[in-house]
């Protein structure tokens, strides 16, 4: 039986698509509303911050406010829940941002022991004898499979593998999980408070259903394998 | 579309191939960043030090012919979204903490385990020492805070065994939120049908 | 006197009554059954899985119908450890009757419930989400058109009376209590500017309602968690300060804390040598009861039950973690999630030793 695979490297994020002000999302904002510590404020990396964009990053969390995106992410797996908070706690004060869609992101990096595991990973995946006939030395790039869970009804998955970018030989699993909030027929209260309440009550059940995606389709190959 | 993290691509990045096949010659390499993304010239840039950097760069390649740098919008040139920051901590138990008594030097703490769901709740006493600087003004009856214990590998190479203790920070009330809650309160009064300090139905007889 | 499964899901005859005590190492339940096959629930506490109120287990398993049988659900005050899944009872027990203390008959405390959608993330360690959740469901109730709860109990206020002659008797709070209750109350709502925080655990003791339960041959005292207070207008002096029937079994107050007990329940209130049943909590700085407590409450009765003994337990063993966890604490414990279960019965019609049953652990110390 293949031992459970702990992730070398792991990051989550949290995206929103809506009507934002990128001005405001300033590290010192953060710092004087009590989201983060004054600290990470006066030490955070600036890139730019203007009506336009707000892109800043500290020791822990980067934010990148561009147009109609936000996006908070997080490579500290000691800090997931961390970020989940300053997401909530952010919309809490701008509780009239207008909010279309939002989406919960994780990225995890595993190590495999040798390149033939690693290729065997890819091939179990996505067999090559059909590609055989068309190319060279095929190889999966990245494999992307959408569906929907059956604990949350409103929302679309997003599985990704691919080869790590970060780590060789090693795979890189991408879980986004979406949600559409109705912008038409639902008041932009309601959807932000849609928003938040998924952030509390969904976040922590996504980041287990993340680590379960990642251990199945490892666990899989390897027992075939065997 | 799903709203999904960017991740960089190039035809160089890795990719996998048939089982006993060698791996591809350039799967050591790291791929390129993907494209710059150039923003349009802004009216105003809330840039730091690095403005002056900026102009004076953007006035050395219009065709070698200086111009005022005050009269050159700044661009901003962005680096491709690869994050750098990745650290790599196995993180063995991780806590959800709640303060429940605070007594000279140490509090007294209720812990949820949030790695298995079943394990029963404990009660630790935490030495404040233990919280950083920064967050111990915030530590009072009823503060959350989580803990997470594991091993960190720093990038060159040493690992360390890690605690950490971080608060949860919260914004604070507003007058709106009070408002609110006290026309909830004003709506259950009026549910109840009756003065909230007003007599039971029942009328009490005495105890023997 | 332990007992088995099979006893254990034996109900009572209609005409002999039953206090059930349950207590994990938080929180404590009491299911009464007064006669007649009608059921009382005081406070509430969560079964192991921590998925449903421990009551509504056992009344299961006695074959009970929750939805009709249950007569009064109440609640002796708002802690946590006293209150939690108590709306998942009110939700099942739908023709039941909820009595609170009168202390929470107050704005004050509206203001506090109503401050529940402010404060996401808070979870399992206040009692005011709960009783929130008990005031939804019973204002969705129909047939409850403007009905809050049914009684604000307080002292010498009757709650239950039935055709065996069994009363149940709120011996407090006093007016006093109640009085004192809304400053208390009144200390905790937010103000603006004030950083959000989880309720820290009120000082509600002193307005919890302490029941007894009369039948025509003995009584019963359920001492929730009342103190003793300097003030002699408050807890326990208030009660002394009247005279009682004695009882022939008593439910410890405030789990054999030194703060709520003295000589005189023991010497006014209940019988030599009385049936003392206790619940521990292990949560505060001290485990409750202390081998003190015990040593103490010894020196009163020679029949003194607990649910679960000893009140706490080590840790799990966490591999690669422990070591850390021990070099950055003074001092670690858990909490027993598995609650034991002293079952007390006696029969109504005629005089009789009442009968104790211990079940899961529950011992007599």
């Amino acid at each position: 039986m293949p031992n459970i695979r702990s992730p070398e490297l792991q990051g989550a994020a949290i995206v929103a698509i809506g009507a934002f002000n990128p001005a405001i999302f300033q590290p010192h904002w953060f710092a004087l509303n009590q989201l983060i510590r004054r600290e990470e404020a006066d030490s955070a990396e600036v890139r730019i911050v203007s009506r336009e964009a707000s892109i800043f990053s500290t020791d822990w969390f980067e934010l990148k406010v561009i147009d109609r995106r936000f996006a908070i992410d997080t490579k500290d797996p000691t800090m997931f829940r961390v970020l989940r908070d300053l997401a909530i706690q952010t919309f809490r004060i701008l509780e009239h941002t207008p909010v279309d869609a939002f989406g919960f992101n994780t990225e995890r990096h595993f190590r495999m022991d040798t390149d033939e595991e690693w290729n065997a990973f890819g091939d179990y995946y996505v067999p090559k004898q059909t590609w055989n006939a068309l190319l060279t030395r095929p190889g999966m790039r990245s494999l992307v499979i959408e569906g929907s869970r059956p604990e949350c009804n409103e929302n679309r998955m997003q599985i990704k593998l691919e080869p790590s970018l970060e780590i060789h030989p090693g795979i890189a699993f991408y879980v986004n999980q979406h949600y559409g909030l109705d912008a038409k027929n639902t008041g932009v209260p309601d959807r932000l408070h849609r928003f938040v309440t998924a952030l509390c009550e969904s976040w922590d059940n996504f980041l287990e259903y993340s680590d379960r995606v990642s251990q199945h389709l490892l666990t899989e190959c390897a027992t075939r394998a065997e | 579309m799903p709203a999904s993290l960017l991740v960089g691509e190039t035809l160089d990045a890795p990719r996998f191939v048939s089982v006993g096949e060698a791996a591809s010659p350039q799967s050591n390499q790291k791929p390129f960043d993907e494209p710059d993304c150039i923003l349009p010239a802004l009216d105003r840039y809330d840039g730091d030090a690095n403005d002056s950097q900026v102009t004076r760069r953007v006035s050395e390649t219009t065709n070698g012919q200086s111009r005022p740098a005050h009269k050159i919008s700044p661009l901003i040139r962005l680096r491709g979204a690869r994050p750098c920051r990745y650290r790599q901590f196995c993180l063995l138990q991780s806590w959800e903490g709640t303060v429940t008594s605070k007594q000279g030097d140490t509090f007294l703490a209720r812990l949820v385990d949030l790695h298995v769901r079943t394990n029963p709740i404990e009660i630790a006493e935490i030495p404040i020492d233990e919280i950083p600087v920064p967050d111990r003004c915030l530590l009072a009856l009823g503060t959350v805070f989580y803990w997470s214990i594991g091993y960190e590998t720093k990038p060159g190479g040493q690992l360390t065994r890690a605690s950490e203790i971080r608060v949860r920070r919260s914004p604070v009330w507003s007058h709106r939120d009070i408002d609110e809650m006290k026309a909830r309160a004003k709506e259950l009064e009026a549910w109840l049908g009756y003065d909230v300090h007003g007599d039971n139905e029942e009328s009490p007889a005495p105890a023997q | 006197m332990t007992s088995t499964a099979t006893t254990k899901s034996r109900p009572p005859r209609h005409n002999e009554i039953e206090i059930s005590l349950f207590g994990p190492g938080i929180g404590e339940c009491l299911v009464i059954h007064p006669g007649l096959n009608r059921w009382m629930i005081v406070d509430s506490c969560l079964n192991e899985s921590r998925q449903r109120s421990i009551a509504l287990d056992y009344l299961e398993e006695l074959g009970v119908d929750a939805s009709s049988q249950i007569e009064w659900v109440l609640a002796t005050h708002w802690h946590d450890d006293h209150i939690a899944g108590l709306a998942g009872i009110i939700n099942r027990a739908t023709s039941a009757k909820f009595a609170c203390s009168a202390a929470l008959r107050c704005r004050e405390f509206l203001d506090l419930v109503s401050i529940h959608d402010k404060m996401l993330l808070v979870e399992d360690t206040s009692g005011i989400s709960e009783f929130e959740e008990v005031i939804r469901i019973l204002q969705h109730r129909t047939h409850r058109h403007g009905k809050g709860p049914d009684l604000w109990a307080n002292a010498n206020m009757r709650i239950l009376q039935n055709s065996f002659g069994v009363e149940v008797w709120a011996l407090s709070p006093s007016a006093q209590s109640v009085t004192n209750g809304l400053g208390e109350i009144a200390r905790l709502l937010p103000k603006p500017r004030e950083i959000i925080r989880r309720f820290p655990v009120m000082d509600a003791n002193d307005q919890s309602v302490v029941l007894r339960i009369d039948s025509p041959s003995q009584s019963f005292l359920l001492g929730a968690d009342l103190e003793i207070q300097a003030d002699t207008r408050c807890g326990w002096r208030a009660i002394l300060a009247e005279p009682h029937r004695v009882s022939a079994a008593y439910k410890v107050a405030h789990h054999g804390s030194p703060n709520a007990d003295c000589q005189e329940i023991w010497d006014r209130l209940v019988v030599r040598d009385a049936c003392a049943l206790l619940t521990p909590f292990a949560a505060g700085r001290v485990p409750r009861p202390s081998d003190e407590d015990v040593a103490r409450l010894k020196r009163c009765t020679n029949r003194l039950y607990c649910t679960v003994w000893p009140s706490t337990k080590k840790p799990p063993r966490r591999q690669g973690v422990d070591k850390t966890m021990n070099e950055v604490t003074k001092m670690r414990r858990a909490i027993h999630t598995k609650s034991g279960h002293i079952r007390v019965r006696a029969p109504l019609d005629y005089s009789s030793d009442i009968q104790i049953e211990l079940f899961d652990g529950a011992k007599q110390l």
